[in-house]
C-alpha cells in the first residue's frame, strides 16, 4: 500500500516528527477516512527508505495521541473519531472558507444566499455521518 | 568436506588459468621443436627453451593461482564462499597438479621422445633427463607448499629461488655421480643406482612437501 | 528463529599497532544496525572476525546461532558479505559471477537479480575489469543480495557511489527488511546513512565499543544546550556534559545524556538556557571521538 508521504531532507526536524505531521494532515485533508488501514511499518520503512524503528516510534505516538488504532498482530487503521490538533483542523477550516468566499463573488451571490447554501451543506453532511 | 564447491572452484581456476599454462606450454614444445633440429647450438637453445617453459609454467600457476589471489583482493571474495581453509586448498593443489602435471607430463614425454628417436642425442641421456623433470616438480611443489602456507609474494619468491638454485646445484651435481656420468653418453639408457634411488628420493620429497603443507593448512582456522 | 542474529562477547585481536578489546554486542533479528567509527577504529576487522575470515584471540562469536571459527562454514551459507577490499575477479563477467554464486549457494533469486541489475544500472555482460569502483560496489551488492541471505554484512557499502546509486542500494537494504527473519549489519563513513536507516547504533573507537543503543533514543540522549551566562569565562561543572565551551559570555554545552534536569543544573549554576538544538549523528560521532581523544591525551 503506497503511502505518498514524502521526508524533507533539508528539514532539521526529526524524521519522525515529520511522519507524524503529515498522516495527522492527510487524516484532516480526508485524504485517508477513518477505518482506513495504514501501510504497514514495514511496508512504510521500505517505501520511505527509512529505519523500521522510526517508523514505529511514529506510529506509537499517533496512537498515543488518538490519531490511529493499531489491532495486535493486524496493522494500524486511522481512528474512527481522529483527534487532531485543532489548530490544523482550524487551518484548513479557514482555507476551505476563504477558498468558498472567493468563488461566491465570482459567482456574485450575497453573503446571505452564501450562508443559506453553507447550512444546506451542513445539513447535508450530517445526514451521511 | 563440500566437494561439490571445491570442484567448482577447480573448475574456475582451470578455467582462468588456460592461457599462462599454454602459452608456458607452447615455449615448451618450442624448445623441443629445436632439439629436434641438426645444429647443436639450436638444440641447446631448446634445451634451455624447455626448461625454461616448465618452470614458467610452474610459476605461473603458483603466483596466479594462489598469491595474486590476495594481492588483487579475490581471496576475501572466495573466502565469503561457504568453505573453510581446507576446501580451498585441496581447490588449489587440485587445479595446480592438473594444470601443472597436464603440462610437465606433456613435455616430458617429449622430451623422452626428442632422445630416443633422435640418432645426435644418445639414448643414455634419458635417465638423467628423468631426474631433471622430477626435479623441476620436486620445485614447484615446494613454490606451491609456501605459497599456500605463507600466502605472500616474498616468501614465496624465495622459495622460488630456492628451487632454480638448487635445479642449477641438482644439474651439476648429478652429471658428476659415477655412474651416471658413466652411463649418460651411452646408447642405452641405464638405470643405475644412483638414479633409482635419486628417482625415489625425488616424489618422496614431492610427496612430504604436499603432505606438509596439508596438514599445516589443515590446521589454520582462518584464511590469514 | 533466533531473536539475536549476531552475539559478540568479550572479543580480543591483538595486532602489532592496535588491539579490539573486550568487544561485546548483540545484533537483533529483524534490524539493520550501523556500525560507526572513525578510520581504523576496527570496523573492518570486527566484520572479518564475524565471517571467520581472521582468528579472534579471546571471547565468543556467534553468527545466526553458529560459533565462529567452529562453523563458520553453516554460518556464511547465509551471510552476503561486502566489503571494501573485496574483489570480483577482473577477467570474468558479472554474468559469470551471478551463476558462479547460484550454484556455489543454491538459492538464488533470479527475478530479484534481474530486477537489481535494471536498478543498479548495471551490464551484466560486462567484465569486472571495465567497470568503475562505484559499479564494481554495487556489482559485489547484488551479487550478496540476489541469494536473500538471512544476514548481510556489509563494511561501507556506499563509499564512493553516486547520490543515485546510493538511494539505490539504501532502497534494497530497507526493502530487505520487509522480511522480518533477516537482518543488516553494516558500517559506514556516511553518518546520513546509518541515521536514515538504522535501528540500532554501534559506535567504536579504537578498538572499543564505545556505546551500542536504538538510534532514535540515542539521537534523544545528545543534545548541544546554549547558554547565557552571567560572567565572561563562566566555569561550571555540569554533570553529563560531553563538553563545555565557552566564549564571552556564551557558553555551549555537548551531552549524551540529555534531561530536564541538566537544564536546571545550568539554571542553577547561573546561566539562562538560550537554545536546545538536536545533533545530526554526525555531530554526535565528531563530539563523541574528540572527547574521547581528549579524554586520552589528558
Amino acid at each position: 500500500m503506497h503511502s505518498g508521504l514524502i521526508l524533507a531532507k533539508a528539514d532539521s526536524r526529526p524524521i519522525y516528527l515529520q511522519i507524524i505531521e503529515q498522516v495527522r494532515q492527510r487524516i484532516a485533508l480526508g485524504d485517508w477516512a477513518p477505518g482506513q488501514p495504514l501501510p504497514s511499518i514495514r511496508e512504510l520503512s521500505a517505501e520511505l527508505r527509512i529505519s523500521v524503528i522510526t517508523v514505529k516510534r511514529a506510529y506509537l505516538e499517533l496512537e498515543r495521541e488518538g490519531v490511529i488504532s493499531t489491532r495486535h498482530g493486524k496493522g494500524s487503521v486511522v481512528a474512527d473519531s481522529p483527534i487532531l490538533p485543532d489548530q490544523m483542523l482550524e487551518n484548513e477550516l479557514a482555507r476551505h472558507l476563504d477558498a468558498l468566499a472567493r468563488h461566491a463573488v465570482r459567482m456574485g451571490l450575497t453573503s446571505g444566499e452564501l450562508c443559506d447554501r453553507v447550512a444546506a451543506a451542513v445539513r447535508r453532511a450530517k445526514e451521511q455521518e | 568436506m563440500n566437494t561439490i564447491l571445491v570442484r567448482q572452484l577447480v573448475a574456475k581456476d582451470l578455467s582462468f588459468q588456460r592461457m599462462p599454462v599454454l602459452a608456458a606450454t607452447a615455449a615448451g614444445l618450442l624448445g623441443i621443436a629445436l632439439q629436434l633440429s641438426s645444429s647443436e647450438g639450436a638444440f641447446y637453445v631448446g634445451v634451455v627453451l624447455l626448461i625454461t617453459g616448465v618452470i614458467s609454467c610452474g610459476i605461473y600457476l603458483a603466483f596466479l593461482t594462489v598469491v595474486k589471489e590476495r594481492t588483487q583482493g579475490t581471496l576475501p571474495f572466495v573466502m565469503s564462499l561457504p568453505i573453510g581453509v581446507r576446501e580451498y586448498t585441496a581447490a588449489k593443489l587440485a587445479a595446480n597438479l592438473i594444470l601443472f602435471l597436464a603440462s610437465w607430463s606433456l613435455l616430458g614425454v617429449s622430451s623422452a621422445a626428442v632422445i630416443l628417436t633422435r640418432d645426435s642425442v644418445p639414448d643414455g641421456l634419458l635417465p638423467y633427463a628423468v631426474l631433471l623433470l622430477l626435479h623441476m616438480l620436486t620445485g614447484y611443489a615446494l613454490t606451491l607448499g609456501v605459497a599456500l602456507v605463507a600466502g605472500t609474494e616474498g616468501w614465496t619468491i624465495a622459495a622460488m629461488a630456492v628451487s632454480n638454485l638448487s635445479f642449477q646445484g641438482f644439474l651439476y651435481w648429478t652429471a658428476h655421480i659415477d655412474d651416471i656420468a658413466a652411463t649418460m653418453s651411452g646408447s642405452v639408457p641405464v638405470w643405475t643406482g644412483s638414479v633409482r634411488w635419486l628417482i625415489a628420493a625425488e616424489l618422496l620429497t614431492v610427496a612430504v612437501i604436499l603432505t606438509v603443507t596439508w596438514i599445516w593448512q589443515s590446521r589454520k582456522t582462518d584464511f590469514t | 528463529m533466533n531473536p539475536i542474529a549476531v552475539q559478540f562477547r568479550g572479543v580480543h585481536k591483538r595486532y602489532p599497532h592496535f588491539a579490539l578489546d573486550d568487544v561485546s554486542f548483540d545484533v537483533p533479528t529483524g534490524t539493520i544496525t550501523g556500525f560507526i567509527g572513525a578510520n581504523g577504529a576496527g570496523k573492518s576487522t570486527t566484520m572479518r572476525i564475524l565471517m571467520g575470515l581472521t582468528g579472534h584471540d579471546g571471547g565468543t562469536v556467534d553468527v545466526l546461532g553458529h560459533r565462529i571459527p567452529e562453523h563458520a562454514i553453516a554460518a556464511k551459507r547465509q551471510v552476503g558479505y561486502v566489503s571494501e577490499d573485496m574483489r570480483l575477479f577482473p577477467d570474468a563477467t558479472l554474468d559469470w559471477h551471478m551463476q558462479f554464486i547460484a550454484k556455489a549457494f543454491g538459492h538464488w533469486d533470479a527475478d530479484y537479480a534481474r530486477n537489481l541489475v535494471r536498478r543498479f544500472d548495471l551490464q551484466p555482460e560486462q567484465k569486472i575489469k571495465g567497470l568503475s569502483h562505484g559499479q564494481r560496489i554495487k556489482a559485489s551488492l547484488l551479487l550478496a543480495l540476489a541469494r536473500r541471505p538471512g544476514l548481510l554484512v556489509l563494511d561501507e557499502p556506499t563509499t564512493g557511489l553516486d547520490p543515485v546509486a546510493r538511494q539505490e542500494v539504501i532502497g534494497a537494504l530497507t526493502e530487505a527488511m520487509q522480511d522480518e527473519a533477516r537482518t543488516v549489519l553494516f558500517s559506514s563513513q556516511n553518518t546520513l546513512d546509518v541515521e536514515q536507516i538504522a535501528d540500532r547504533i554501534i559506535f567504536i573507537d579504537r578498538g572499543r565499543i564505545v556505546d551500542a543503543d536504538d538510534k532514535e533514543a540515542y539521537l534523544d540522549r545528545w543534545r548541544r544546550i546554549r547558554l547565557e551566562t552571567p560572567t565572561e569565562g563562566w566555569v561550571s561543572h555540569i554533570d553529563g556534559a560531553v563538553a563545555t565551551t565557552v566564549s564571552g559570555r556564551t557558553a555551549t554545552i555537548t551531552t549524551d545524556r540529555f534531561s530536564e534536569a541538566m537544564l536546571a543544573a545550568c539554571r542553577a549554576a547561573g546561566a539562562t538556557v538560550h537554545a536546545v538544538d538536536r545533533l545530526t549523528l554526525e555531530e554526535i560521532f565528531v563530539a563523541g571521538v574528540m572527547a574521547r581523544r581528549e579524554e586520552m591525551a589528558a
